[in-house]
């Protein structure tokens, strides 16, 4: 097993892990709160709330 | 699902999974949207206020314990549920996993979340799509096994899985946050 995971490059390991999809929606909602306000997604709740639900649902990915 | 060979059957499995957990995390967003409406003679800023409170002592309580603990089920879903074949069993897993308080709670994110539509009092269709989205949102990760991953998977997985419980924590109390002050202002 362990020559196994050993053969696998990192980039590879992080691009499968459920981190990096919440480090990529961590970065979506700095950038929503960065652009503009007439941004009209920026400006409503449903926005962050959508995005607080995918981020929680990912934080259970370790129990999968 | 690594015992399960082959990338359709991975993905077939996974279409009942995502069902599962998407009708599971609706239901428990319907019993909490319906719950809020308790709350709603309350005056926004109040449980705003509440909300600006409650949510950064989970984080904090995350961020020192070791082991999360909250009340939670602290046991497995039982294998018995793929008894009827993995389709009905992919989705069966699914409602109870997806619903979030069947099985192992090792986060205070999904805490955060139900917290806030709990105490937002956000109109019932919303609370229902959130929760339904949470549960989708718990596939990603068996969705990008199947589709990227490698052997050793979950063992890579398993050595920061604290930091991913986290830091999820952390992203979805900031998220929450966000939305509490533009559903109050």
């Amino acid at each position: 097993m362990r020559s196994v995971t050993a053969a696998v490059p990192a980039t590879r390991r992080w691009t499968a892990d459920p981190l990096l999809l919440l480090a990529l929606l961590a970065a979506t909602a700095v950038t929503l709160t960065l652009v503009p306000r007439s941004g009209a997604a920026a400006a409503t709740w449903q926005v962050p709330a959508l995005l607080g639900v995918v981020a929680s649902g990912l934080a259970l990915s370790g129990s999968t | 699902m690594a015992s399960v060979r082959g990338r359709s059957t991975q993905l077939g499995l996974w279409s009942a999974f995502l069902a599962g957990c998407t009708v599971g995390g609706a239901a428990t967003g319907a019993v909490l949207g319906v719950l809020s409406g308790l709350l709603s003679p309350v005056p926004d800023l109040w449980r705003a206020g509440l909300l600006c409170v409650l949510v950064p002592g989970l984080v904090l309580l995350d961020l020192a314990q070791p082991v999360l603990r909250l009340p939670q089920r602290t046991e497995l879903i039982p294998r018995s549920v793929f008894a009827r074949g993995l389709a009905r069993g992919g989705f069966r897993f699914g409602v109870e996993y997806g619903c979030g308080v069947r099985t192992l709670v090792p986060s205070a994110a999904s805490y955060v979340s139900a917290l806030f539509v709990l105490v937002a009092v956000v109109p019932l269709g919303w609370a229902v799509l959130l929760g339904a989205v949470f549960g989708a949102a718990r596939t990603l990760a068996v969705l990008q096994y199947i589709l990227l991953g490698r052997p050793g998977w979950q063992h890579f997985l398993s050595g920061h899985t604290r930091a991913l419980e986290r830091s999820g924590t952390v992203v979805t109390a900031a998220l929450v946050t966000w939305a509490t002050v533009l559903l109050v202002s």
